[in-house]
């Protein structure tokens, strides 16, 4: 860290930050503060406390899938598990209305599954590919490189 | 005497440097996160990008929010047509975009939560409070965002007023990390260029990078059909379809939510023209409709960040203004005939009510306002948001 750069750009983004919290303030009436920092904090509560927790659990079990199909299989689960995330709000329907069916017109389960349908398809080619390419470069190669690197065993964390 | 709590603190946050080694418990051990994707090269670049799209997403809100809520100085005006679609296109799509980056950049630093020794210095103490209004302001942007385009709303706050500063809050705290930060970018850029992949047999660096930015591109591709004609038939996970709603058009608030009945629309419906004219008008629906028509193909661009277009009919601001006499360089504030809520009314500025697109629509694609759109009568200008093109019109007052 740059002491200098870093103390300047702390003032200033904390005068940027106070500008925030008094505009906050003025306009209580729309804000509610004490609602909206429920929301602001939660975020990155329910972030922290679960949402990092599991990921880290289905990463421990990654751990265990064999080499070649590791790598594309946890791309897969990532993309797929961002995108439902996405989606979540407008699947459950939250914001329909029943005077207005121009909001939410869509059928997203079946957009859903048809996006990971094609998420799953694209994995699947990635983890054939890398599976073909660890049969050409035979095991010998293969263990070879596995002792160059201590068969350093990536445990997912 | 006085001096003894201030030695007291002073002794404490020692103690807060220089924690006893036996509390490193856990993840807070040394090589606990064993991923070679807690990587700083990684995080540094997903730092950028997340710096850019913030960025983005900050200037387009700010704009949106001048156009609505305009000061003294600010003056928005009518042309280009489409630029407050493009650039409120421009603000959700980024936004959705930027969901897969913010969860990649929280899960490649997350090691760094249980950092040891937690604080080094009072600077160090400075930049880890920061991060707090960082990670939640992210997350509260992204989420608050993506809920509003999906007209939910779980909380009790109003969400622009709500939405806006919290972006303050967001940006300040930016500033703050990248003051933090900057200095380290550049460095782990600039070394590990070209650098070969750390050893390991899950996701490589670029494999990592090569899913949150194809996860980032399949979001638009499969979302900003909403705004983007070509990609349409693609916006399978959008919001809105521009094709979908009464007369194939979407509407955000519908006549029945807005408290608008036939009583209000019926035959004695008159069009008021007020305030600073010489001759203040009253018109019936028939009157509006013997005047000069003109026709207009506009967008309605929303703040939800969807647009349609369609060719709009009707009688054009300025053409009343002239006839009530009102001066050249008037205002002019659009009032509906919805009783309550923070849209009944919107203001024209000068340029904007004599744009001659400007209208007072009676006709959409060639048939009669639906109600939900706006019969007998709404405002349609060029590049104005979508809450600010009042519907069920009742007055234009002067000033």
């Amino acid at each position: 860290m740059n002491r200098r750069v870093f103390i300047v750009m702390a003032m200033l983004g904390w005068g940027v930050m106070a500008f925030g919290v008094l505009g906050l303030f003025h306009n209580s009436a729309r804000t509610h503060p004490g609602e909206w920092v429920k929301w602001f904090l939660g975020g990155a509560l329910v972030h922290d406390a679960v949402l990092a927790p599991v990921v880290f659990g289905v990463a421990l079990l990654l751990g265990r899938v064999p080499r070649p199909w590791k790598a594309s299989l946890q791309g897969g689960l990532v993309a797929a598990a961002v995108v439902t995330l996405t989606v979540y709000p407008f699947l459950r329907g939250y914001g329909r209305r029943s005077d207005n069916l121009s909001v939410l017109p869509n059928d997203y389960s079946s957009g859903l599954i048809r996006t990971l349908a094609v998420i799953a398809v694209v994995t699947a080619g990635f983890a054939a590919g890398a599976w073909w390419r660890g049969r050409k470069s035979g095991e010998v190669a293969g263990a070879a490189a596995a002792s160059l690197v201590g068969d350093r065993r990536d445990e997912g964390l | 005497m006085r001096r003894r709590p201030m030695v007291r603190m002073a002794r404490g946050v020692t103690r807060l440097f220089d924690p006893p080694a036996g509390a490193r418990i856990g993840p807070l051990k040394e090589g606990f996160f064993k991923s070679r994707l807690h990587d700083e090269r990684l995080s540094a670049q997903l730092g950028i990008a997340l710096g850019v799209t913030f960025t983005i997403c900050f200037v387009t809100g700010l704009l949106s929010h001048l156009i609505q809520y305009p000061p003294a100085w600010f003056t928005w005006p009518p042309r280009p047509a489409g630029l407050y679609r493009l650039s409120q296109g421009v603000h959700v799509a980024t936004g959705i975009a930027s969901i897969p980056l913010l969860l990649a950049k929280l899960w490649v630093v997350y090691p760094h939560f249980w950092t040891w020794p937690p604080v080094r210095n009072v600077l160090h103490l400075i930049e880890r409070i920061s991060l707090l209004p960082l990670v939640g302001g992210s997350i509260f942007l992204l989420f608050s965002g993506l809920a509003n385009i999906g007209l939910w709303y779980p909380w009790r706050f109003f969400f622009p007023a709500g939405h806006y500063s919290g972006a303050w809050i967001t940006i300040g705290a930016l500033i703050v990390h990248i003051g933090a930060k900057a200095t380290l970018t550049r460095r782990v850029l600039a070394r590990d260029r070209g650098r070969s992949e750390a050893p390991g047999d899950g996701l490589s660096r670029r494999g990592f990078l090569g899913v949150v930015g194809g996860t980032a591109g399949l979001l638009t591709l499969l979302t900003v059909g909403q705004t983007f004609r070509p990609l349409n038939r693609l916006a399978i996970l959008a919001p809105r379809r521009p094709d979908v709603g009464p007369q194939g058009f979407p509407v955000n608030k519908s006549a029945a939510s807005a408290k608008i009945t036939d009583d209000h629309v019926g035959p004695s419906y008159r069009l008021l023209v007020t305030g600073a004219v010489t001759t203040a008008l009253a018109l019936s629906l028939d009157d509006l409709r013997a005047l000069p028509q003109h026709e207009a193909t506009l967008p309605i661009a929303c703040v939800e960040g969807w647009s349609a277009e369609a060719s709009w009919r009707g009688v054009r601001v300025a053409e009343l203004l002239q006839r009530a006499g009102a001066a050249p360089d008037a205002d002019v504030t659009v009032e509906s005939l919805q009783a309550s809520g923070l849209y009944k009314a919107s203001a024209l500025n000068a340029l904007q009510a004599r744009d001659p697109d400007t209208l007072l629509a009676l006709e959409i694609n060639g048939e009669t306002l639906h109600i939900d759109h706006g019969y007998p009568v709404r405002l349609i200008g060029p590049n104005r948001p979508g809450v600010m093109q009042t519907k069920w019109v009742e007055k234009l007052v002067v000033s």
